[in-house]
Parts: structure tokens; C-alpha cells; sequence
């Protein structure tokens, strides 16, 4: 089935513009294709998956193309990475990329999204890629069960458009940020203790929040005294989605630069800027 | 001059939130940091206005300095 083919077949199936998964089924099953291809050629032609109906008036059928054909990297699937996966593939990103070397172990229960008793066990990374096929089966996962090094960046980032920092040392994040600095990738970077968390932006080509990270190196976290619970996770993944959405949309970004923290226990938010 | 200090998560832990300290003129923000008895492990970053601050760059009357502990979770 070519595409005009398909086009008049979305014309005959639409329903106020909406694409339902069973028509994108039939379009599968008649043209060979998978339901990403599909997809993405109803999007090219003005129609919209019914799944993202309710993004309709934040993100235009043109916003959703991009983000079917743009690739996020989430760098750490533990508490953000789990989160921030799900979130983007909510969005309708259509290609994510996931690295972890663990698998899921009891003290991840209290907070890592995909960490079930069923999953205890299992490699986090290709848990994450398996519950994607069930929570938006048009984003496609690559999964990668092992830990982030400098050398393998550009194999690992390669095709990423942005980069989800969502690693749990500093060393690592200030690895991964000098890697994004030099293949010019746009670097988000969150990180959580206790009831804290901190939330960052380096644009493609800065070096500003790689240069603070180095300044990091060896410091203990505050989450080694604290722990971490279940709401600081999603609540700092929420600003690196909404982040990497604004830079895959291509909005300009009152986020560069800065850093965001929060205290959710005493409700104390604030911004500085490190350039 | 007065300097206003706020400090964040567990560095609030047998300090304070927010001070208003009264400090000789053009004292550095390392001085302050000594004061408070903050070892530079306990610190990831310091603001003053709401910038990253030099550890030896001099305070000026009413600065706000803003210190924060190294948050490294995922």
C-alpha cells in the first residue's frame, strides 16, 4: 500500500481526523507495514492516532510528526529514567533509546515505575522497552543493558536528538554531559534526593552544566543520607519530558543554563543561572 | 553590609533556612560558606542573585547567597 493509497484509505476510516488503532490494524495488515510506518504516514497526511487526542490542542498534527520522528536517549532507567520513558512515549516520541546495565531488585519497589514482582529480576532497560510495546506500540525502544562510558557514546547517542540524563552519580552525569557537548546534543539533566530534586538544561554545543557536574565529581549525594520515595522521581522526570518536548518542538528555552530545585517537603522552589 | 543566606535541603539540618548575616564589607562568598561551617563536600553550587557565584568573588550590601547540597539520585 503506497502512501496516497494509504491517504485515501485514512480519508475513508477518519473520524473527525482521528485515526483509531483498529483502522491502523487494518492499514498493517493490508500494506505490510508496521503500526510505526502507518503512523507516521497518517500523520504526514493531516490525520491524527486517536491516542493522542487529547495532545490535540497542545501539539498540532505537525508537532506530533516531529515527535513520532524524533529520538530521545534516557540515559538510567532506574527512578527518572522508568518515569521519564513512559512520559515521552505517552507524548508520541516515536524512537527512545534506553540504557541501563541493572536489573529490577526489591529496594527499587518504593519508587522505579516498571518495578514490579513480576519484573524483580528482570534487566531494567529491556523491561521498560517490553512495557512500551503495551503502553504506545508505535514507539519504537532500543535497549541497551549496560552502563553509559564515554567510548561507547557515540554508539549508545548516536541517534538520539536529545539526551535524558537520568544517571545516579556524578561522575557518570559529568561524563555523559561532556559527551553531549561534543555531539552537539541537548543535555537535560535531573537528579533526586530525599524530598529534593534539580532539574537542568545544556543546549547543543554548551558545556555549562558539564563544567558545573566536573566541579560534582566525588561528592556523595544527599540521597546516600536520604533515600528516595516515590514523588520526587516523577516529579523531577515531569520537568526533563516537558523539557525535552519544548527542545524537540523547537521552542525557544527560558530553561538553558539554569538550574531548578525543589523541596517538597517545605514547598521551596528556586532558579539560578550558571552562565 | 547585610547579606542575605538562604540555604537548601540538608543544609538547613542544625542551621537555619533564611539569615540576614552582618558581615564586614567586600568579605568573599568562601568566607561566608567557612562561617557557616559548610565543608565544600557539602556544597554543589552557590547563586549569589540567582547566579553561579566564584567562591572568591567579593560580596556586595544586600547580595542573596544561595547555597545548595549535591543532589546526584536518579
Amino acid at each position: 500500500m503506497d502512501r496516497s493509497t494509504l491517504t485515501a484509505f485514512f480519508g475513508v476510516h477518519a473520524v473527525d481526523g482521528l485515526i483509531s488503532l483498529a483502522v491502523a490494524e487494518q492499514a498493517m495488515m493490508a500494506g505490510g507495514l508496521s503500526l510505526h510506518e502507518v503512523e507516521d504516514a497518517a500523520l504526514a497526511a493531516g490525520y491524527l492516532p486517536r491516542r493522542y487526542e487529547r495532545n490535540r490542542n497542545l501539539f498540532s498534527v505537525e508537532d506530533q510528526l516531529r515527535l513520532h520522528r524524533s529520538c530521545v536517549a534516557v540515559v538510567g532507567c532506574g527512578g527518572l529514567g522508568g518515569h521519564a520513558a513512559e512520559m515521552l512515549a505517552r507524548c508520541g516520541v516515536g524512537h527512545l533509546i534506553c540504557i541501563d546495565p541493572d536489573s529490577f531488585a526489591e529496594h527499587n519497589l518504593n519508587r522505579q515505575r516498571f518495578c514490579t514482582i513480576s519484573s524483580l529480576g528482570l534487566p531494567k532497560a529491556d523491561a521498560i522497552a517490553e512495557e512500551m510495546r503495551n503502553i504506545n506500540p508505535s514507539t519504537q525502544v532500543i535497549a541497551h543493558v549496560e552502563a553509559f562510558r564515554l567510548n561507547r557514546a557515540a554508539d549508545l547517542l548516536g541517534p538520539a536528538d536529545v539526551i535524558v540524563d537520568a544517571l545516579d552519580s556524578f561522575d557518570a552525569r559529568a561524563e555523559l554531559a561532556a559527551a553531549c557537548r561534543a555531539l552537539g546534543r541537548p543535555f537535560v539533566h535531573g537528579a533526586i534526593g530525599g524530598w529534593h530534586g534539580q532539574f537542568g538544561m545544556q543546549a547543543a554545543g554548551s558545556s555549562v552544566l558539564e563544567q558545573w557536574l566536573g566541579t560534582c565529581r566525588g561528592k556523595s549525594g544527599i540521597e546516600e543520607q536520604l533515600g528516595n520515595p516515590s514523588f520526587t522521581p516523577p516529579f523531577i522526570a515531569s520537568l526533563q519530558v516537558a523539557g525535552a518536548i519544548r527542545i524537540l518542538l523547537g521552542k525557544d528555552d527560558m530553561a538553558w543554563g539554569k538550574v531548578f530545585f525543589c523541596d517538597l517537603r517545605q514547598m521551596a522552589f528556586d532558579t539560578g543561572s550558571l552562565g | 553590609m547585610h547579606i542575605i543566606v538562604k540555604l537548601f535541603a540538608t543544609l538547613r539540618n542544625g542551621r537555619f533556612e533564611q539569615d540576614v548575616l552582618h558581615l564586614a564589607d567586600g568579605v568573599s562568598v568562601q568566607h561566608v560558606v567557612d562561617m557557616l561551617s559548610i565543608r565544600s563536600d557539602e556544597a554543589a553550587i552557590i547563586f549569589v542573585n540567582g547566579r553561579h557565584a566564584d567562591p572568591e568573588a567579593p560580596l556586595s550590601d544586600g547580595d542573596t547567597l544561595s547555597i545548595f547540597p549535591p543532589i546526584g539520585g536518579g
